[in-house]
């Protein structure tokens, strides 16, 4: 399964209890997408945020986002584990 | 509100134009968006990095108009739910609750706002293939929002607050209003001025592509009217360009997302508040102050259904 990493650039009100609950959003929807987040880093100050996620695509990791809280990653890659 | 009767996204924005041959041509061969249908005298737009379905339809007609500002809602029991709530209060409907015949179909109606432009509400309308955007590419990735003129613009927010459950986002003084429905800073915008089309806006995957986008548009030789810049609210970059028909059209990098509504206090910026933060627009011929007339007229579509 490839494995992406998808960047958020300019969240705001990004507390880390809000971004929790739309993680466990994520978590609730993932499965119908063939999808599995794996875990995220927030800087809540300037408002980024990087989630890695198995997915069998980009789309199926995008489409997740999409329906579980609308807060779509600005940009997403296929990364490799150094 | 409750969230089941609440609009979930923008789904398209549907005008009407004098010039069909023209708007197609600038949509499909300038702007970047993808032809998907089209029968006798109207054409369906996608994004590329879009799952709806389409993002823009135009008709062809003897007035330009906006023929609808489509938003998507939960599923069909709330479509019900918040078409009756609507009756009570009195709303005019277009359509009532019912399947679409549009691409993807779904279920929904059609009613007037406040100002008399027709809003759609559907749900279940089928979700097309799409693809995430690579780096570099210069084209929308989806629709980002619409800016409307309305002579009464509180009422207008409050209208789309208090019936539709969009969340308040912020003001510009007091002629200047922005709704979200989506993390997304807005969907929908409202300022003050005769009813009419201020912009339609297309996001692109990141600055660089915005910049591309743009240089790519200069380059096919069609002046830009007002950019590149960055607005105050939402750190949102603007670059506007006049369709053939007059209308306002933008191409804009990912805006602000608020990701808790509970501690997010919607701003009022004053007087003195910059229009470009970076410094870098020139107005060619476009006023700088949004409230000035752009170059459409008075929306010949109020309070009158659109054909199709």
């Amino acid at each position: 399964m490839p494995l992406y990493m998808d960047v958020h650039n300019l969240l705001r009100a990004a507390n880390p209890e809000a971004v929790a609950a739309a993680k466990q959003r994520d978590v609730e929807v993932q499965e119908k997408y063939g999808v599995k987040y794996l875990r995220y880093w927030l800087d809540p100050s300037t408002g980024h945020m990087f989630c890695l996620v198995e997915a069998p695509s980009k789309e199926a990791a995008f489409m997740v986002h999409k329906e579980a809280h609308g807060a779509l990653a600005n940009e997403i890659y296929e990364v490799v584990e150094g | 509100m409750t969230q089941e009767r609440a609009a979930t996204h923008l789904r398209s924005v549907a005008i009407a134009v004098t010039d069909y041959e023209k708007q197609v041509d600038f949509y499909e061969n300038l702007w970047g968006l993808k032809k998907t249908e089209s029968e006798t005298g109207i054409s369906y737009f996608a994004a590329e990095g879009s799952p709806e379905q389409y993002i823009i339809r135009v008709r062809k007609s003897d007035v330009n108009r906006i023929d609808l500002l489509s938003f998507g809602i939960r599923d069909p029991e709330s479509v019900d739910s918040l078409a009756n709530s609507l009756a009570e209060d009195g709303v005019r409907f277009a359509s009532e609750p019912g399947s679409l015949k549009t691409p993807g179909g779904g279920y929904g109606f059609r009613f007037f706002d406040p100002d008399g432009r027709v809003v759609e509400l559907s749900a279940d309308v089928a979700e097309r293939g799409f693809r995430v955007l690579e780096p570099r590419e210069d084209i929308p990735q989806k629709l980002s929002h619409v800016v409307i003129y309305s002579e009464d613009p509180r009422s207008v927010m409050d209208f789309y607050q208090d019936k539709l459950g969009f969340k308040l986002s912020g003001w510009l003084g007091d002629f200047f209003g922005f709704l979200r429905c989506t993390p997304d800073f807005h969907s929908v915008a409202i300022v003050k001025g005769e009813p009419r089309l201020h912009h339609i806006s297309f996001e692109t995957r990141g600055y660089d592509e915005y910049l591309r986008a743009v240089g790519r548009v200069l380059q096919e030789g069609l002046p830009m009217a007002y950019g590149i810049g960055k607005h105050t609210p939402a750190d949102s970059t603007f670059a506007y360009f006049i369709d053939p028909n007059g209308n306002t059209q933008e191409y804009v990098a990912p805006q602000e997302m608020i990701i808790d509504d509970a501690e997010y206090s919607p701003p009022v910026w004053g007087p003195g508040t910059p229009n470009d933060i970076w410094g870098t627009a020139r107005s060619q011929n476009m006023p700088e102050d949004p409230t000035i007339a752009r170059h459409t007229e008075r929306d010949q579509g109020l309070w009158v259904a659109p054909p199709v």
